[in-house]
C-alpha cells in the first residue's frame, strides 16, 4: 500500500504539470483570440478557457492582494519573490494596533503595506492620517504634512505618491493598506526606515469618520536583497536629430528615462499620450513625465527587469515624430 | 451523454472518477499484464513508468471511455508494454486480455508524455512540501487559504512556493514570454 501511495502522488504530479501547460496555452490563446477580435473585425470564434486559467489567477490574485496600491512592474516583481516580509507584532495604542506586513524597494520605488488591527467590530475602514516615515540618515521618506523645503538636503526622498484605492477589510477587525512612493533618483541607501504615526482615520459602518490622535513608533530593517537591488542601464544607440542624451534605468519595479533635447520641447500641449517604449515583443506606454523645454523625465510603472530584458529599447516621441534607440550597457 | 455511464458507480466519486479506489484496485492487474508480457524483462523504473502513464493516459481520456474499465486499462497497457518493449529491443508477448482495443481508439499523448517524464525527473529533489502543495493546488483544486491552514503555514509562503515551481516547469514547458503587453 505504501508503494501505491507513492504511485498515487506522483500520478497527481503529472496532472499538475499537465494541468500547468494547460493553463498557459489557454491563457495564449484567449489573448490571440482577442487580438483577432480587435484586429480583424471578425467575430471570433470564442475558446473556451478552461478551468486551468483559474489556477494561474489564483496565484496572480493572491499577489496583487499584498497591495493595495501598487503598479504592474511591482505586482511582477512580487510574484517573482521580490518583496520582503515583516514578521513583527502590532504596536498598540489607544486600542489600535499597526505594523508594517511588506514591502517592496529598489532605486525607485518604496510601496509599503500597514496591517492594522481594532477591536471594535463596526469599523469600516482605517488608514494612517498623520505620520511620518524617515531612514537611519535621518533624512525624510516622507511625511503627511505638507512642509516647505528650504534647501534641496531638506527635500523629502519621495516624488510621488501612490495611495488611491482603499484600505481592505481582511477580517472583521483587521484592514490592510498599502502607499506607493515614487523615489526621487538622487535617494542615498539607508538601512532602516523609521514610522512614526501620529494619527489614524477611521471610517465606521455608519460611514461617520473619526481621526483618534495616538503615539505608534516602530522601525524596520531593510534587507540585503532589497538595498542591493540592481539597475540596467540603457543609453543611446546612435545619434537622433532631436535628442541630445537620453538614458534609461531599469529597476525591478520600474522604469525612467531621462534626456536632454535639442530642439525646443512643446510645452504648450499634451504629449503624454504620444510616447511609448517599445521592445521586439511589448509596447509599454508612459506614465507621467516631468519636463521642460530642453529636458523630460518619463516613467513607466509598467516596465521592469522581471518584466523586459531585450538588448534594445525603441522609445517613440510622437510630438518629435522621431524614435530613440537605446542599448542596454555591458556590464 | 456522458462517457462515464459507461464506468461502475463504484470507481465514481460525486460524478468523477475516483482515482484512489482506481489506483488501488487496477495497479495489481496492470502489474499482472506488463510482467506476462515482457516475460519479467522490464526494470522496475520501467514498470512503475508503465504504471503512471496507464494512468495518466487513462485520465486523459477519461471522457471517451466506451468500454468496460478492465477492458480500456489492459488496452492501454498492452500498447504502453509494447512501445517499451520495442524501445528496449525485449521480446513480448502478443496475448490478448479480456476485450482490447484497437491502438487508433485511444490518445496515447506520446509527446505529452515524454515531456512531462522529463520535467519529472527535473523535479527529482523537490522537497516533499512543495510536492505536496502543488498536488493539492493543482489535482485537488484547493485554495491557497486551505492548503495554508492544512499544512500550518503562511499563505504568502504557499504562494510564493507555487510561483517558483510552476515557473520553473514553465520554463522547461518553454511556455509564454517574459514581456507582456
Amino acid at each position: 500500500m505504501k508503494n501505491n501511495e507513492n504511485i498515487k502522488n506522483k500520478f497527481k504530479f503529472r496532472i499538475a504539470i499537465s494541468k500547468i501547460k494547460e493553463e498557459d496555452t489557454n491563457i495564449m490563446n484567449k489573448k490571440f483570440n482577442n487580438m483577432v477580435k480587435k484586429g480583424c473585425g471578425i467575430a471570433a470564434c470564442l475558446i473556451v478557457v478552461s478551468s486551468g486559467v483559474v489556477f494561474a489567477k489564483d496565484i496572480e490574485n493572491y499577489f496583487r492582494s499584498l497591495f493595495n496600491n501598487s503598479s504592474k512592474s511591482i505586482d511582477v516583481a512580487v510574484e517573482n519573490g521580490y518583496i520582503q516580509k515583516e514578521e513583527k507584532d502590532y504596536t498598540y495604542d489607544k486600542n489600535i494596533g499597526i505594523k508594517v506586513d511588506n514591502l517592496v524597494l529598489d532605486d525607485l520605488n518604496l510601496d509599503i503595506s500597514f496591517n492594522f488591527e481594532i477591536k471594535e467590530e463596526n469599523v469600516k475602514s482605517i488608514r494612517l492620517n498623520n505620520f511620518i516615515i524617515t531612514n537611519d540618515n535621518e533624512k525624510i521618506v516622507y511625511q503627511s504634512e505638507f512642509k516647505t523645503a528650504e534647501t534641496l538636503e531638506e527635500l523629502p526622498l519621495y516624488n510621488s505618491v501612490n495611495w488611491i484605492n482603499e484600505p481592505v477589510k481582511l477580517t472583521d477587525t483587521t484592514f490592510t493598506d498599502s502607499i506607493l512612493f515614487g523615489l526621487r533618483p538622487e535617494k542615498e541607501d539607508f538601512q532602516e526606515l523609521h514610522f512614526d504615526i501620529k494619527s489614524v482615520d477611521i471610517v465606521y459602518t455608519d460611514d461617520k469618520r473619526e481621526v483618534i490622535d495616538g503615539t505608534w513608533k516602530f522601525n524596520v530593517t531593510i534587507n540585503d536583497e532589497m538595498r542591493q537591488s540592481e539597475n540596467v542601464i540603457y543609453t543611446l544607440a546612435e545619434s537622433n536629430e532631436y535628442i541630445e542624451s537620453c538614458t534609461a534605468t531599469m529597476s525591478n519595479t520600474g522604469t525612467i528615462i531621462e534626456l536632454t533635447s535639442k530642439v525646443k520641447i512643446p510645452t504648450d500641449r499634451f504629449i503624454q499620450d504620444s510616447i511609448f517604449l517599445s521592445s521586439n515583443s511589448a509596447t509599454y506606454e508612459g506614465g507621467y513625465i516631468d519636463f521642460n523645454e530642453e529636458r523630460m523625465k518619463i516613467h513607466f510603472e509598467n516596465v521592469g527587469n522581471f518584466i523586459e530584458n531585450a538588448d534594445i529599447l525603441n522609445l517613440h516621441l510622437g510630438f518629435f515624430d522621431t524614435t530613440v534607440v537605446l542599448i542596454k550597457e555591458s556590464t | 451523454m456522458s462517457t462515464l455511464k459507461q464506468i461502475n458507480d463504484y470507481y465514481k466519486i460525486n460524478n468523477e472518477l475516483d482515482w484512489n479506489r482506481i489506483i488501488d484496485d487496477f495497479t495489481p492487474y496492470i502489474n499482472t499484464i506488463i510482467k506476462n508480457m515482457s516475460n519479467d524483462k522490464l526494470t522496475y523504473e520501467d514498470k512503475e513508468e508503465i504504471l503512471l502513464d496507464v494512468f495518466f493516459i487513462l485520465w486523459k481520456n477519461k471522457e471517451n471511455i466506451l468500454t468496460s474499465l478492465n477492458s480500456y486499462i489492459a488496452g492501454i497497457t498492452r500498447n504502453l508494454v509494447r512501445e517499451k518493449c520495442k524501445k528496449k529491443k525485449i521480446t513480448y508477448d502478443i496475448s490478448n486480455y479480456e476485450d482490447v482495443l484497437t491502438d487508433s481508439s485511444l490518445d496515447m499523448s506520446t509527446d505529452e508524455r515524454v515531456e512531462i517524464l522529463q520535467i519529472e525527473n527535473s523535479f527529482k529533489n523537490l522537497k516533499e512540501i512543495d510536492f505536496k502543495i502543488v498536488n493539492m493546488f493543482y489535482y485537488s483544486s484547493k485554495s491557497i487559504k486551505d492548503i495554508a491552514k492544512e499544512l500550518n503555514i503562511s499563505k504568502f509562503n504557499v504562494a510564493n512556493r507555487l510561483s517558483r515551481i510552476r515557473k520553473k516547469i514553465k520554463k522547461q514547458l518553454n511556455i509564454g514570454g517574459k514581456n507582456e503587453k
